[in-house]
């Protein structure tokens, strides 16, 4: 009956749990504990269940790995492969010891390269994480596009209306959010920062607004406040955890008031604390205030005018991306075009033929944003890729050397080989003992580079500028050095493994077959050697070449003297009576040359703005240039060390000078303005220009002097003070001791011209120092390998070397012929490196607009260096063989 | 006492196979201890601690006869060794002295 047969297998205990455990129990052992289950099991059927049964019954699977119940697996069959693999293990640790110079050789240049390179991979890691958590959501960032032939742009500012708009007008957006973080514009920017219950304003760096909605769709994640109203009142904010460290240590902030910029009549409330942006391209923000409610002018909201915010916009989910993105151009017309036309219907034309909207996915603003100014401090996918390439070779190089060296050496023990085969060894096992080897270095490599590269980590923080953390708890690391070390091991052992093991026992014994370093290998090692010089090559002119256009940037011309320049911060605060009061006495201390107020100054972070500028009467006829609209007052030029080339600048004593502007050669230049004195030039306003000032440095030194003009001002926030060299220290106290007693309330924010021009070419700094490095541990890794390569060549032609100076060679000869083989391996490498690295230079050096004239001397240098060290390392080596004593050599025998 | 050390475990495994007595095979000892204990054991844990006791010394064993409940497979009974008594003796009296001790104090 079938039923009756099913119900007595059902019974039967399974039979896969015990089959496993026959593998691992002692067999001695196997009968009872089989037993034992097998009993308990239909025991526990009757008493419970069969499925509980089975359960307990598969358990004893994992209850029965107990140490005293399984197979030794040292001590049964198994012993012998296990005793062998020590012995190839141990005999791995003689051969290191034997060769003690070589094998250092051989592991530091390698784990040089894994520390070198895991670093590199890191800072790349680090970088490519940032936004990487909003990468699956449809967030985009609008973006305004011209295609206009002359000046074709992108930018990140959109009017303010245009958000609630679009998630007015389109269905397709599910939530939109604004941010503003335009330096100068409202209280974005710095700020002094103080809360009601505390003394005194403190300067901070980075404020910004945004809108209630950005909360949640940038994902801040809030350590205190509620994510779903901080920002939703008028005059909130909310600010960064460590900042609410900083203020509030230990407590909840919420809900406290703060004065900015000690405006008492407009306190703010603090809504929020956020988890720091680590991993955000906003991490440089520490302080939001709320858009809500917030209007910078009248109707400011509602207006089409002016660009000036960041715009986020979320899609609803299953609007596919390419379709919004069709769509930008009729919205861009809808809005854009339809406001131009009443305000200027020229203007509509041409940005209905040139302009569009464009978006972005918020993951790819950081790494993505270099054609497109957004204030905020952003990586660069350039840079990530040059050091990750860099990373790939460097760790290549030192492969190859490793693979290079293995080989080389273990040519050296064919006898070995020929013994152990001569005993009982089969091919296998010689294989076996060559990857065990090779294995055992890979490992004791990997894991002093990682060591190497942990010990240096805060160093290299230090030059990156970062903060990278070493993944200790991860495991995947762990897993990746591991199988990566495996790897590595089987590269380099694969080839002497195959090679060596196929030598037969009679010839190495009956001494026919020659040990030199002739044949397969030779050709295979010299591959190696070019193929390692020129990435060396090669990365030494393109560091080369970084270093020189990085110092020709710094060592530009300014136009303009930027030491013993003060600037004194925050000046508006103060009454204006007590301004003036300040001013003077500033003015009648004998180590201030001059000080001049203004908002401007040529380092970031001071006032920047956007204007357009027409030749007298060409306005709505000819299309303006864009430029710069500064103000400051008439010592401005002397403060700075300006050169006024024609006319004169203007008084801030004649009444008549209301309207007299200075311009930079720029823009006479750009307005075609063939005798710029008394000329005019309209902006929102008629200007005179009194004078033209030579052309000086106010945007970033990559790139070209743009158009500028200098109206007169009379106060302003920011005063510069130019000071007598010596002493600076008490001229410092002594305009200190001034502040206080005028401002007791505040304290002095004082900061060199000099030092903030510094502070804004740190990352030009830091990218010389990092190429420097990188070229010269290129340079040492590949030497490592010229050296272990020329004491194995010298060390397996000692023989040849004692006979020829027997015979009568000099130590001339002799140097020609050890040092000739190797430099001529060199000058090849040469040939490969240097059209790559020219082709790479030329591509490289196409972004800047201020670049170095010519970049044949980084290759002149390269190759001198490259040839040079070369030549040091094999001679060195050769030197000592061609001068011992002949008798030592033949006496090896 | 000093010279083999005796887990808690162990020490109720030891106890079993004396109650047990002719019948002391591994399915046995596993029960009688789980009903005592009032706990599910694993073939795998009793096994264990008694391999472990045979080696040290305070168990022997013997082969029985198979049995069909068994899939055909033979039993092992167990025996404790004049060792093992005299250190579960002794372990009783320590602990019992300690009581006293106890006992006493809460007395008094």
């Amino acid at each position: 009956m079938p039923e009756s047969k099913l119900r007595k297998e059902a019974t039967e205990p399974p039979l896969w749990p015990l089959r496993i455990i026959r593998r691992l129990v002692r067999s001695e052992y196997l009968e009872e504990i089989e037993g034992d289950m097998i009993e308990e099991f239909h025991y526990h059927v009757e008493k419970y269940s069969l499925k509980r049964a089975k359960y307990l019954y598969t358990r004893e699977l994992i209850k029965v790995l107990r140490t005293n119940l399984l197979h030794k697996f040292l001590e049964n069959q198994k012993l012998n492969s296990m005793g062998t693999f020590i012995h190839y293990v141990k005999i791995a640790f003689r051969n290191l010891r034997k060769h003690r110079v070589y094998s250092s050789i051989k592991i530091g240049g390698f784990s040089i390269g894994i520390a070198i390179s895991l670093l590199i991979c890191l800072f790349v890691r680090e970088e490519i994480k940032v936004d990487r958590h909003l990468a699956e959501k449809p967030i985009y960032k609008i973006l305004y596009k011209s295609d206009r032939p002359d000046r074709a742009y992108r930018s990140v500012s959109v009017p303010p209306v245009l958000a609630p708009s679009l998630k007015k007008d389109y269905l397709d957006v599910r939530e939109t959010g604004r941010i503003l973080v335009f330096d100068g514009f409202g209280d974005a920017g710095g700020n002094l920062f103080r809360p009601a219950d505390q003394q005194t304003s403190i300067y901070e760096e980075k404020f910004g607004y945004a809108d209630q909605s950005i909360i949640k769709m940038l994902d801040f994640k809030l350590v205190y406040g509620d994510a779903a109203t901080a920002l939703a009142e008028p005059f909130t904010m909310i600010i960064s955890d460590s900042k609410a460290q900083k203020y509030f240590p230990d407590e909840d902030p919420t809900g406290k008031v703060v004065y900015i910029n000690e405006n008492l009549e407009q306190p703010y409330v603090i809504k929020g604390v956020y988890q720091d942006l680590v991993n955000s391209h906003l991490r440089s923000v520490d302080f939001f205030f709320t858009l809500s409610g917030k209007e910078f002018w009248r109707n400011e909201q509602t207006s089409w005018c002016c660009y000036n915010y960041l715009t986020f916009i979320e899609l609803e989910p299953g609007t596919s991306e390419s379709a919004f993105r069709a769509k930008l151009k009729s919205i861009h017309d809808n809005y854009f075009v339809t406001y131009e036309k009443d305000s200027d219907p020229k203007y509509a034309e041409l940005i209905e033929e040139h302009n569009t909207l464009d978006m972005q996915h918020v993951a790819d603003v950081y790494l993505h944003s270099k054609d497109i100014y957004t204030f905020l401090a952003l990586g660069d996918v350039r840079i990530v890729t040059a050091f990750g390439a860099i990373a790939f070779f460097i760790l290549l190089l030192a492969c190859m050397n490793f693979v290079n060296l293995t080989t080389a050496n273990s040519a050296q023990r064919s006898r070995e080989i020929g013994l152990r085969k001569a005993v009982g060894s089969g091919r296998s096992g010689v294989m076996q003992q060559f990857l065990i080897e090779a294995e055992v270095l890979s490992v004791i490599s990997v894991i002093l580079g990682a060591s190497m590269a942990w010990l240096s980590m805060p160093f290299f923080n230090q030059i990156v500028g970062k903060t990278i953390v070493f993944p200790y708890g991860e495991p995947l690391f762990y897993l990746l050095l591991a199988a990566f070390s495996i790897i590595i091991g089987l590269v380099s052992g694969i080839y002497p493994a195959l090679y060596l093991s196929g030598i037969k026992a009679i010839s190495v014994l009956g001494g026919q077959l020659k040990i030199s370093g002739s044949g397969q290998g030779r050709y295979l090692r010299s591959t190696l050697v070019v193929f390692q010089f020129a990435i060396s090559m090669f990365l030494i002119i393109g560091a080369v070449i970084v270093y020189k256009q990085m110092s020709h940037i710094l060592n530009r011309d300014l136009g303009y003297s930027k030491d013993q320049v003060l600037m004194v911060h925050g000046t508006g605060t103060m009454q204006e009576q007590t301004m003036k009061t300040f001013r003077e006495e500033l003015e009648n201390l004998p180590e201030v040359v001059s000080l001049s107020m203004s908002n401007s100054l040529p380092v970031e972070g001071t006032h920047r703005n956007g204007n357009m500028f027409w030749k007298e009467g060409m306005k709505n006829i000819e299309e303006g240039i864009a430029g710069q609209f500064w103000r400051a007052d008439d010592n401005y030029f002397e403060t700075l060390g300006l050169t006024i080339q024609q006319g004169r600048p203007f008084s801030n004593e004649l009444a008549s000078d209301s309207i007299s502007v200075v311009i930079n050669e720029a823009m006479a230049e750009q307005l075609g303005l063939d005798d710029p004195v008394d000329a005019y030039v309209e902006n929102w306003g008629k200007w005179k220009v009194v004078g033209v000032v030579k052309n000086f440095n106010f945007d970033h030194l990559k790139e070209d002097i743009r158009p500028l003009l200098i109206a007169r001002t009379r106060s302003a926030d920011l005063m510069a003070v130019k000071i007598q060299a010596n002493d600076i220290q008490s001229t410092v106290a002594k305009i200190d001791r001034l502040w206080e007693s005028m401002n007791p309330k505040q304290a002095i924010r004082l900061s060199f011209l000099d030092q903030r021009f510094e502070a804004m070419y740190e990352e030009v700094t830091r990218t010389r120092t990092i190429f420097l490095a990188f070229a010269v541990f290129a340079l040492i890794v590949a030497c490592l390998g010229l050296t272990g390569l020329s004491i194995y060549t010298v060390a397996v032609r000692t023989k040849e070397i004692t006979i020829r100076k027997v015979l009568g060679a000099s130590v001339q000869t002799l140097l020609r012929l050890l040092t000739f083989e190797y430099l001529k391996l060199v000058l090849l490498s040469m040939v490969f490196a240097m059209p790559l690295a020219w082709f790479v230079a030329q591509g490289w050096l196409e972004d800047f607009s201020y670049r170095i004239p010519q970049i044949w001397d980084a290759f002149l240098l390269g190759a001198v260096v490259l040839i040079l060290v070369a030549a040091m390392v094999v001679s060195f080596q050769s030197i000592r063989a061609a001068l011992s004593n002949p008798a030592t050599g033949l006496r090896d025998e | 006492m000093k010279k083999t050390k005796l887990g808690e475990f162990e020490e109720l495994v030891l106890l079993a196979v004396m109650a047990l007595r002719k019948e002391a095979y591994g399915v046995a000892i596993k029960r009688e201890l789980e009903e005592r204990m009032g706990e599910l054991l694993s073939v795998g844990s009793v096994q264990s601690a008694l391999k472990r006791m045979i080696e040290k010394g305070f168990l022997t064993s013997e082969w029985a006869e198979a049995e069909k409940v068994r899939g055909g497979r033979r039993k092992r009974i167990y025996q404790v060794t004049s060792q093992a008594q005299e250190v579960l003796q002794e372990m009783k009296d320590i602990r019992a002295s300690l009581w006293t001790t106890i006992v006493n104090v809460q007395n008094a």
